[in-house]
């Protein structure tokens, strides 16, 4: 120790530290920085890394699998590109997209009252509001960074077959291009909605796993809802915008899904309106760790 | 109340209920610039008065200021108060440094006056050799204390400090406490929480007894003395035949209660007039031929007068550390003693 021959700290004064947005936009960031260390350079991210990896494995499997004459597996890019549809509907979408978000967003709060270190962040000059969106903004950038990243590179995985002139016509002269962006806008947006659900959830409750598993239900029976029940859910304003629509099977109430549009104006309203509540909650929040 | 100013910590009839169970209850206190500590057992409301302050849990009732500022007010309040809270909990993965500099970033300091603050702060709580290692791997000493540079960082004018010298060592309690010092000459508020009491006596401008979530005494330690005065005053009276003395004193004086020393050589005994009772032990010890080796007032310091105010709640709990040897024997005494006669 060597307190007594230690320097009394020269602090600057209140008055030269920054406020309004541009205090809000360091302390956003510094929580993100904080965050993404803890979840992406921690060893618990093998464990992450290889679940979202898991539909490059998928699609990389079907560039290395041959038909028994030694020729590929789609016999062309159109066949291909509707396997990546439903690789992409029900793994990507439904599966790690899904249960990505689950472990996430519900853990951004959740996390820290389990490993008691809330207090770090409601000890400091930052506003609960401002928390929840940097928490927000934290989740989002792990979530985009590797279930947008996973999507696109398993996108591009079903082209190696097909040579790279006609993987460059495809993207920049062809149908490839589009979808491929639409496909990565579908996650962003996924990660955006099914987001912020399970941040609240995870505000409210001490075990989302439960209301999660609730959710995925809700989401994975949208297919048999009538229409008025079917807008309150995401995978609804996601469907519009996939590029080659599964079949939902003979027992699916068929509605139109809304317009493009509509659907992305829908879901960052809806997340929007889930932060206000998560804002409100977090006002309310008390530091009981021993309850928790 | 005192009248209200920006330099007090003001608590107004704050009382906080966990459901049915009590935090604290009714407390109206007005905190001065300087060392205050307080002090009561575990589960009597220190730590609920702490989160208070410190917003990380709301009043039931009652309203709390900060230099004029509430709990409600993050931006403002946490640019003057450092909290060193109990929780022995931290960020996961995070290594010293980053634990303060994360906490200076969230501030809103620039890059390099983050860095600076660090390495100040590191350097005043001794932890500077260590900043590199993760946390988690720290010892309790090392946690308490990178938890102290955390609060102390950004310079605050007021340290809440919930029992801060848990796990030192006493080289680094001295210096910590050395630590205290200063920022109290500084004009800072310092408020430190302790079971341990006779930290308390050596550090504090005043004192804040609670129990059962009741604030039961405050002031300076010679006030909170005064406070009690109606209560019976224990004296320790040391002869070679304290059983007959002990009979003595019940015959011709008016104390409280008599009990023998567990090393049979003394008495320890209750009066409301001590001053009456040293004239006439005098007397008494002339008629009755005894020989008297010592005598004098047992309750001079913060543990007497806190074991006067609480100490039918807390016994037997075994919460309150006493580690003055001359004070353990007493309690010792107190507790395991033979009980020779009860007026009160």
């Amino acid at each position: 120790m060597s307190t007594a021959q230690a320097p009394a700290p020269a602090s600057l004064s209140s008055a030269q530290l920054p406020s309004g947005w541009p205090l809000w936009v360091r302390q956003v960031l510094t929580v993100v920085r904080i965050d993404l260390r803890k979840t992406l350079l921690g060893r618990r991210s093998l464990l992450i890394y290889a679940i979202a990896s898991l539909p490059i494995v998928v699609m990389l499997f079907t560039v290395l699998v041959k038909r028994p004459g030694g020729e590929a597996l789609f016999a062309n890019l159109a066949d291909a590109r509707r396997a990546f549809a439903m690789i992409f509907q029900t793994l990507i979408l439904r599966g790690i997209i899904f249960f990505g978000c689950v472990a996430f967003f519900s853990n951004l709060f959740r996390g820290e009252v389990l490993d008691r270190s809330l207090h770090y962040y409601l000890l400091s000059p930052l506003r609960r509001p401002v928390l929840v969106i940097a928490k927000f903004v934290s989740g989002l950038t792990i979530t985009w960074v590797l279930f947008m990243g996973t999507t696109v590179i398993s996108f591009l995985l079903i082209y190696p077959p097909f040579g790279v002139s006609r993987a460059i016509e495809d993207l920049f002269n062809g149908p490839g291009g589009g979808q491929m962006l639409a496909y990565a806008g579908l996650a962003m947006l996924a990660c955006i909605g099914y987001g912020s659900v399970f941040m609240i959830l995870g505000l409210w409750f001490k075990n989302p796993v439960v209301p999660a598993a609730a959710v995925f239900g809700w989401e994975a029976l949208h297919f048999l809802l009538p229409p008025m029940l079917k807008r309150i859910s995401v995978i609804h304003y996601l469907k519009g915008m996939i590029p080659i629509p599964m079949s939902e099977g003979p027992f699916a109430v068929v509605t139109d899904p809304p317009p493009v549009f509509l659907s992305i104006v829908g879901l960052l309203i809806f997340s929007v309106a889930v932060l206000t509540i998560a804002g409100l909650v977090i006002q309310r929040f008390e530091i009981k760790y021993a309850d928790d | 109340m005192k009248a209200a100013t920006t330099q007090t910590i003001q608590l107004e009839n704050v009382s906080k209920f966990y459901g049915e169970v009590l935090g604290v209850n009714r407390v109206d206190l007005d905190i001065e610039p300087g060392i205050t500590s307080i002090v009561g057992p575990n589960g009597s409301g220190k730590t609920t008065l702490m989160n208070l302050l410190a917003g990380l849990i709301r009043p039931t009732q009652g309203r709390l200021r900060i230099l004029g500022l509430e709990p409600s007010q993050p931006e403002d309040l946490f640019r003057l108060v450092g909290y060193c809270t109990q929780f022995d909990s931290f960020p996961r993965g995070m290594t010293g440094r980053q634990f303060i500099s994360s906490f200076l970033s969230l501030h809103g300091y620039a890059p390099a006056d983050v860095k600076r603050m660090t390495e100040e702060s590191l350097e005043r709580v001794g932890m500077t050799e260590a900043a590199n290692r993760r946390i988690a791997g720290y010892s309790k000493g090392m946690r308490q204390r990178i938890k102290l540079g955390q609060a102390l960082a950004h310079d605050p004018q007021v340290l809440v400090l919930d029992e801060p010298l848990n796990g030192l060592d006493p080289m680094a309690r001295a210096e910590i406490i050395g630590l205290f010092r200063e920022q109290a000459e500084r004009g800072l508020h310092v408020l430190i929480s302790s079971h341990i009491l006779h930290e308390v006596d050596m550090i504090s401008d005043r004192v804040i007894l609670i129990s059962h979530g009741y604030i039961v005494a405050e002031g300076e330690i010679q006030g909170v003395r005064e406070e009690v005065q109606e209560r019976p005053m224990q004296i320790m009276v040391r002869c070679s035949e304290p059983r007959r003395l002990a009979r003595a004193i019940l015959a011709r004086d008016s104390v409280t209660e008599i009990q023998l020393h567990k090393d049979g050589a003394g008495i320890h005994l209750r009066t409301r007039d001590s001053s009456g009772f040293f004239d006439r032990l005098a007397e008494l010890v002339v008629e009755e031929g005894l020989e008297l080796e010592s005598m004098g007032p047992a309750d001079d310091n913060m543990q007497a007068v806190y074991r006067y105010l609480v100490a039918d709640d807390s016994s037997g709990s075994g919460d309150i550390e006493f580690s003055d040897d001359s004070m353990a024997d007493r309690a010792d005494s107190g507790d395991g003693g033979d009980t020779l006669g009860e007026e009160d």
